[in-house]
């Protein structure tokens, strides 16, 4: 079915050859149009899913406000009817298996700017396109059992995907096609978070091949010759979802030697969001003291993953080297978060669980947590361009 | 008589380019442009019928003329404020493209009737506009073309007079002249369209409604406009009106001295001809926009535009007390102000077309004024010449552009004319140094013809000259 865009039935304008009343002439930091190419932290993924509410908080939205500017979310239903799949895998029955609806959320714009897309690696913002499928007309969209690709044909696809024939963008693709002036690169999380999840490190996208490629969609973004701010890759093992053996065994009064040695456990090693359930169901005596597979980050995985980020950072920072490419430490604030927390106001702030920071997930940022993390970038924008944007008011959120 | 005919069908092909105030084109005449451009008083050869038509009152026999002009300008604009990523050349962006170098010929002829009687006729170019800012192909990227190219890409006029004229020899002393002239006049102006900080955004206002629903249309027009391909628009037309010339000169023998007045009249131009339209084949909106959407928003169609050259008025003095040197003084003044704004008007301007009826451009010029000095004398078997000028320019601040590039100028003549075997070739230099301009106006920021304006010209001239009949070439 073609829905092909009626313009010449618009409105139509007195086409002012004279000179109008001009609008504010573009500064070197130009708001106009702003395009996102991340993962699940920008794109508001939180609580185990991706909904409107999240989106509409996160921080490009947050920021858009403050700078002037409107940034369009491809806003996800809360419940959809239509290809309902499971998000995010948790681990079955230690945290709760939250829906991911696969459908737009009414009225929806026809273009999307925050085009980040959960769970989207480096080199999928290159290569991964929407692949809708038809049940003879109807147009599908959610893949049971494939939260990547439903998730990709719902923000990279979209109205888009109703066009005959269908427009199918990367996220890089549709970046570059939309001639923004500003574009925010935060890929790479996702590259290392799930080999995190899981504790294989078999999952972790090699430093080779993110340098290969985050070099090519930086060189796209550049051709843009938008302003480009890129955002070094936090360490998923300081998120909330981990927890270390003396951080655990401190809230049971207990050394971590002794947790260590009833557990089973190797030194060096991380317990996750399920395996602190665990544990609290073990010190309780409900359980026995052997943890599921899910509920440990081994030593030598977590190293993996560390060093992995150490070399994506690396890579970015010689990426950006020598052009005008920005860097916002995304990974300095996250870590900020994680040893000292953050201060808004009269309220504290931290990065342990249900520290306010995170959300029910424990890796991705809750409603304040994006709220941080816009007057974050937003002052980073300030101090690097001169411009001068209003924080967010973070005690108005919700 | 076959002299007569042999000359009203000639064409002339003239590509100019202003390098006097705006459009003003000064340079008509060798000899003239030798001296300075004073020549009012002078008006001693066959483009008296431009400087001063009650000269050729003083001309016998048959006269024929025939002057070429080459011009090489060097318009430079360096831009102060560019969008981000905007490649500007080193040097800034030349003006004058191609071609390189103009060439500009007119031609006069005159005729003694009887002691009291000359008629004349002459073909000239006394206004014209030439620059080509184009530096780029529409498929190119944005970053590489022309900064200011939603202004103006590529302007050109070619105002001709065609101008038979009736001189009256009162007496040995006073002669007053008539000349009412054809002129016929092209224009062509391009330009980009569907800027994104101006026209493309309130385009955008109109479509953000269907595209970004739950935004304020101001702030998604201007998203949209980026969305949107980038046009180039172009109006070529032609008008023939009428004008006049009138002149009067005054020889005070004792004195040495000569006084002469003229006036050329405004003209009022009525342009008819074609506004057509072309867009980038690549844009964002493309998919759900259709191919053919823009091309019939921007049809092709008839056009016409309104649009004045202004009246010229000037005096002069010219004497030989001091010897055998003829100096000689010009005052003019050229009446600018008729230019407030330009009237543009679109045949097709219905609810299924994004043209107006009536697109009304504002440059409100005032007066210009210059001041034309020159000498000549004659040494051994030629004549030297030496001049200069203060031109002022008509165009203010506001409306300095790759279209009126303009700035009060200096210029720096000289020539040497030599008689062969009764007939004369002339050639003149003349150096024209524009005054550094820096524009800084508000209004002008989105489209980026704020900045520094720095040109020079060059030009080269050529006369052939030759009588037959009546006393020598000089003066009598």
């Amino acid at each position: 079915m073609t829905q092909r865009f009626a313009i010449s039935t618009l409105l139509v304008i007195s086409l002012a050859f004279a000179r109008a009343v001009p609008a504010p002439a573009a500064d070197r930091l130009d708001p106009t149009l702003v395009v996102v190419l991340g993962g699940g932290l920008s794109a508001g993924f939180s609580g185990f899913h991706l909904t409107e509410a999240g989106q509409k908080q996160a921080w490009p939205v947050l920021i858009a406000k403050q700078m002037g500017t409107y940034i369009s979310v491809p806003a996800m239903r809360e419940s959809g009817q239509v290809g309902v799949v499971n998000s995010y895998q948790p681990l079955r029955g230690l945290l709760p298996q939250v829906a991911q609806s696969g459908e737009r959320a009414l009225p929806f714009p026809f273009f999307t700017m925050n085009l980040s897309v959960p769970f989207l690696r480096v080199g999928d913002a290159l290569n991964l396109r929407p692949q809708p499928q038809y049940d003879g007309i109807k147009l599908i969209t959610a893949i049971e059992g494939n939260l990547l690709q439903t998730l990709a044909n719902a923000i990279l696809g979209g109205p888009l995907l109703v066009l005959q024939p269908p427009v199918l963008l990367t996220q890089v693709e549709y970046a570059q096609a939309l001639n923004p002036t500003l574009a925010f690169i935060q890929l790479g999380f996702e590259d290392v978070v799930e080999a995190a999840v899981q504790n294989n490190a078999a999952r972790i996208t090699s430093t080779n091949s993110f340098r290969t490629d985050f070099a090519q969609v930086l060189s796209r973004m550049q051709m843009t010759n938008a302003s480009v701010v890129v955002m070094t890759v936090p360490d998923p093992t300081e998120t909330a979802y981990f927890a270390s053996l003396s951080e655990v065994a401190g809230l049971y009064g207990l050394s971590s030697e002794e947790l260590r040695t009833r557990l089973g456990l190797e030194t060096g090693d991380l317990l996750t969001l399920g395996g602190m359930v665990e544990i609290a169901d073990a010190l309780r005596g409900r359980r026995g003291n052997v943890l599921s597979q899910g509920s440990v980050l081994s030593a030598a995985v977590a190293a993996s993953v560390r060093a992995a980020v150490s070399g994506y950072n690396t890579a970015i920072r010689d990426a950006a080297q020598g052009t005008d490419v920005v860097i916002f430490d995304l990974a300095g604030f996250m870590h900020q978060v994680k040893v000292g927390g953050v201060r808004p106001g009269t309220v504290s702030v931290t990065g342990d669980y249900g520290g306010g920071f995170y959300s029910e997930d424990g890796i991705y940022p809750s409603s304040i947590g994006q709220a941080l993390l816009a007057n974050a970038v937003l002052q980073f924008l300030n101090s690097t361009y001169g411009s001068g944007f209003a924080p967010v008011a973070v005690e108005t959120i919700p | 008589m076959i002299r007569f005919a042999a000359f009203c069908g000639y064409i002339l092909m003239i590509t100019t380019c202003a390098w006097g105030s705006a459009f003003s084109i000064q340079e008509i005449g060798t000899r003239a442009t030798g001296m300075g451009g004073a020549f009012v008083a002078v008006a001693s050869d066959g483009s008296a019928l431009f400087y001063n038509p009650a000269g050729i009152a003083f001309q016998d026999g048959f006269r024929m003329q025939m002057d070429t002009l080459l011009v090489h300008g060097n318009f430079k604009f360096t831009p102060s404020v560019t969008p981000n990523g905007t490649v500007v050349p080193e040097g800034g962006y030349q003006g004058f493209i191609s071609p390189q170098i103009l060439v500009v010929p007119n031609m006069y002829m005159t005729m003694r009737l009887n002691p009291k009687w000359t008629v004349g006729f002459g073909s000239f170019a006394p206004f014209g506009l030439g620059g080509n800012w184009t530096n780029f192909e529409d498929s190119e990227p944005s970053n590489t073309k022309f900064v200011a190219r939603f202004h103006t890409t590529r302007p050109k006029m070619e105002s001709i007079w065609m101008q038979p004229t009736v001189a009256y020899r009162v007496n040995d002393r006073l002669a007053i002249a008539f000349g009412g002239a054809l002129v016929h006049t092209h224009v062509l102006l391009e330009q980009s369209i569907l800027n994104p900080l101006e026209e493309g955004r309130f385009f955008g206002e109109q479509l953000a409604p269907r595209i970004f629903p739950d935004a304020d249309p101001v702030v998604a027009g201007r998203i949209i406009a980026r969305l949107l391909p980038e046009g180039r628009s172009r109006f070529a037309a032609t008008s023939n009106n009428i004008g006049g010339a009138f002149g009067i000169l005054y020889r005070h023998p004792q004195w040495k001295t000569r006084f002469g007045a003229t006036y050329r009249t405004a003209v009022t131009q009525h342009f008819r001809g074609k506004a057509s339209f072309a867009f980038t084949t690549e844009y964002a909106l493309k998919p759900l926009a259709g191919p053919a959407v823009f091309a019939n928003l921007f049809p092709e169609q008839p056009a016409t535009a309104t649009f004045p050259t202004p009246g010229t008025y000037a005096v002069g003095a010219a004497t030989e007390a001091f010897g055998r040197n003829l100096f000689a003084l010009d005052v003019q003044m050229q009446d600018y102000r008729r230019l407030r704004y330009v009237v543009l008007n679109f045949s097709q301007h219905g609810p299924d077309t994004a043209t107006p009826a009536e697109a009304r451009i504002d440059y409100s010029f005032h007066n210009a004024w210059a001041v034309r000095v020159g000498w000549e004398r004659p040494v051994k078997n030629m004549t030297v010449r030496a001049g200069g000028a203060f031109d002022g320019t008509p165009v203010p601040e506001g409306a300095v552009s790759p279209l009126w590039p303009d700035s009060s100028r200096i210029n720096f003549n000289g020539g040497v004319s030599k008689e062969v075997g009764g007939k004369e070739i002339s050639i003149f230099y003349q150096f024209t140094k524009f005054l550094p301009r820096t524009t800084n106006v508000a209004a002008n920021a989105n489209v980026f013809t704020n900045g520094k304006w720095n040109s020079t010209a060059q030009l080269v001239g050529i006369s052939f000259r030759f009588r037959k009949g009546g006393q020598s070439l000089e003066f009598d």
